[in-house]
C-alpha cells in the first residue's frame, strides 16, 4: 500500500468514495493491523488467545508488560460490540490483570478503555490496555479533579440521568409492567470519529462517518479557550457542555 | 460496607441511581462534568476479589453509561478507567470506574509516554505473562474462596499502602 503510484492512490481515492457503508468496513477491515495479527498474518507478542479475543504484547508499552486485548472480531469502538462478547472481554480482562500482578510483580494494573480519537484511541480496532502499575513509574493516567459546587453537579446529574437509566433498562422495565414497547436502545456510534486506517487517504475517515453525525450545535459551543488542568470549572463551562440541549 | 470508606459512605459523591449491585454517582471533584463512577455496593478493594461474571457484567455496564453519556452530552468520545491499586492512581480502597465524556480540547490527557524495550526483554515479558496465565487457566477442583474471606490475599499485600 505504501508504494502506490499517484494513479493508484486516485482510483483508490475513487473507489472508496464509491464505497457502502458495509463495504467501507470490509475495507477497513483488511487494512486493519491487528485484523492481521489476529489472523497471523502480522506478527505479534501473543500472551493470551481464545475462541474471542488475542492479547498481545503493547509494542510501545506505558510499562513493561503492557498487554492488548483485543476482540477478534473488528470492531471500531465499544458501543458496537454484543453485551456477549463485552462480557468476556471483561473477564479475560480482569484474568490478564491477575496475571500481570503475579507474573511481573505489580503493585497495580490499569484498564483503560479509549472510544474515539478524542478520547486517545489510536488505532482503529477496538481494544482493552490492562497496564502493570509499580509505584512512581509516571505513567500518566491520574484522573484531575475539579471541584463542583452541589448546583453544578445537580445540574448535570439532570441532563445526564434519563439517558443513563434508558441505556440501563430502567425506564424500559417500567414501561413493559405498563404494558407498553420497550424504550429502543440507542447506539451513538455515528458520531464518534475512530481513527484513519494508516495508510488510507483521509477521505476515509469523513466517508465512514455520516455527515449528519456531528450535531450542528455541540460545534458551535465548542470552548474557545483551552482548559488547563488547574482552572476551575465555572457554570459556562457546563453549558458549553449541556450546549446540545 | 465499611464506615470509613468515601465510597462506601458515597461522602464526596452524588448519588445517580443504584441499580442491581452497583450505585452510579458524580464525584464532587469531577475531572469533567459528566464524569461517571460506577461504585459497587459490596466493598471491595481490587478487582481480583470480584466474582468473574460480576466483573464481566460490570464492564457491560460502563459500557451502557458510555453511550448515555455520547447521547446526552453528545460526546465525541469517552473513557472508560479502572485504577486498580494505589500505584495505579486509585485513591480510597474500594473498586470503582470511572467513565468519563470527552470532547475536542477538553484539557484532558491520559496518554502515556511509551517506553521502549528490547526484543530479549519483550520475549522475557511474553513468557512470564504466558506461564502465569497457563498455571491460573488451569481448571480448579476446588471453588475459589467468596470474596469477603479473601482479606489476607496475596494479591492485597501486593496492594500494600492503599489508604
Amino acid at each position: 500500500m505504501a508504494d502506490m503510484s499517484p494513479e493508484q492512490v486516485e482510483e483508490l481515492k475513487e473507489k472508496l468514495k464509491n464505497m457502502s457503508p458495509e463495504e467501507l468496513r470490509e475495507f477497513q477491515k483488511k487494512q486493519c493491523i491487528f485484523c492481521h495479527i489476529v489472523a497471523g498474518r502480522a506478527q505479534a507478542k501473543k500472551v493470551y488467545e481464545d475462541e474471542h479475543c488475542i492479547g498481545i504484547l503493547d509494542i510501545n508499552p506505558a510499562n513493561p508488560g503492557h498487554v492488548l486485548l483485543l476482540p477478534k472480531e473488528h470492531y471500531a469502538i465499544m458501543p458496537q460490540i454484543p453485551e456477549k462478547e463485552i462480557m468476556h472481554l471483561g473477564i479475560t480482562a480482569k484474568k490478564l490483570s491477575h496475571a500481570l500482578l503475579r507474573a511481573l510483580h505489580a503493585d497495580g494494573t490499569n484498564i483503560f478503555i479509549a472510544n474515539g480519537v478524542v478520547a486517545g484511541q489510536k488505532a482503529q480496532h477496538f481494544m482493552i490496555h490492562i497496564i502493570p502499575r509499580k509505584e512512581h513509574d509516571e505513567v500518566g493516567i491520574d484522573i484531575p479533579e475539579k471541584l463542583l459546587s452541589k448546583q453544578q453537579l445537580q445540574q448535570v446529574k439532570q441532563h445526564i440521568l434519563p439517558s443513563i437509566m434508558k441505556s440501563l433498562g430502567i425506564q424500559a422495565a417500567k414501561r413493559e409492567e405498563a404494558g407498553k414497547e420497550p424504550v429502543e436502545q440507542v447506539t451513538p456510534k455515528e458520531q464518534i470519529a475512530v481513527p484513519a486506517p494508516r495508510h488510507e487517504p483521509r477521505e476515509v475517515v469523513i466517508e465512514e462517518t455520516p455527515r449528519k453525525a456531528q450535531p450542528k450545535a455541540a460545534k458551535k459551543e465548542q470552548p474557545k479557550k483551552v482548559q488547563t488542568k488547574d482552572e476551575d470549572v465555572t457554570l459556562d463551562d457546563i453549558a458549553d457542555l449541556l450546549g446540545g440541549s | 460496607m465499611m464506615t470509613d470508606c468515601k465510597l462506601c459512605s458515597l461522602e464526596e459523591y452524588l448519588k445517580l441511581i443504584e441499580h442491581e449491585e452497583i450505585t452510579y454517582a458524580q464525584p464532587h471533584k469531577p475531572a469533567i462534568p459528566g464524569h461517571v463512577l460506577m461504585i459497587p455496593k459490596q466493598h471491595m478493594q481490587i478487582i481480583e476479589q470480584i466474582p468473574d461474571e460480576d466483573f464481566g457484567k460490570m464492564m457491560v455496564q460502563a459500557n451502557k453509561i458510555s453511550m448515555a453519556l455520547f447521547e446526552s452530552l453528545q460526546a465525541q468520545g469517552t473513557n472508560i478507567i479502572i485504577q486498580n491499586g494505589i500505584s495505579a492512581g486509585q485513591k480510597d480502597p474500594h473498586v470503582c470506574v470511572h467513565v468519563i465524556p470527552r470532547r475536542e480540547e477538553d484539557g484532558l490527557n491520559f496518554l502515556w509516554v511509551p517506553k521502549t524495550l528490547n526484543e530479549e526483554e519483550m520475549s522475557t515479558i511474553e513468557l512470564r505473562i504466558k506461564e502465569n496465565l497457563t498455571v491460573q487457566l488451569k481448571p480448579k477442583e476446588v471453588e475459589p474462596p467468596k470474596p469477603e474471606k479473601v482479606t489476607d490475599d496475596y494479591l492485597l499485600k501486593q496492594l500494600h499502602r492503599i489508604p
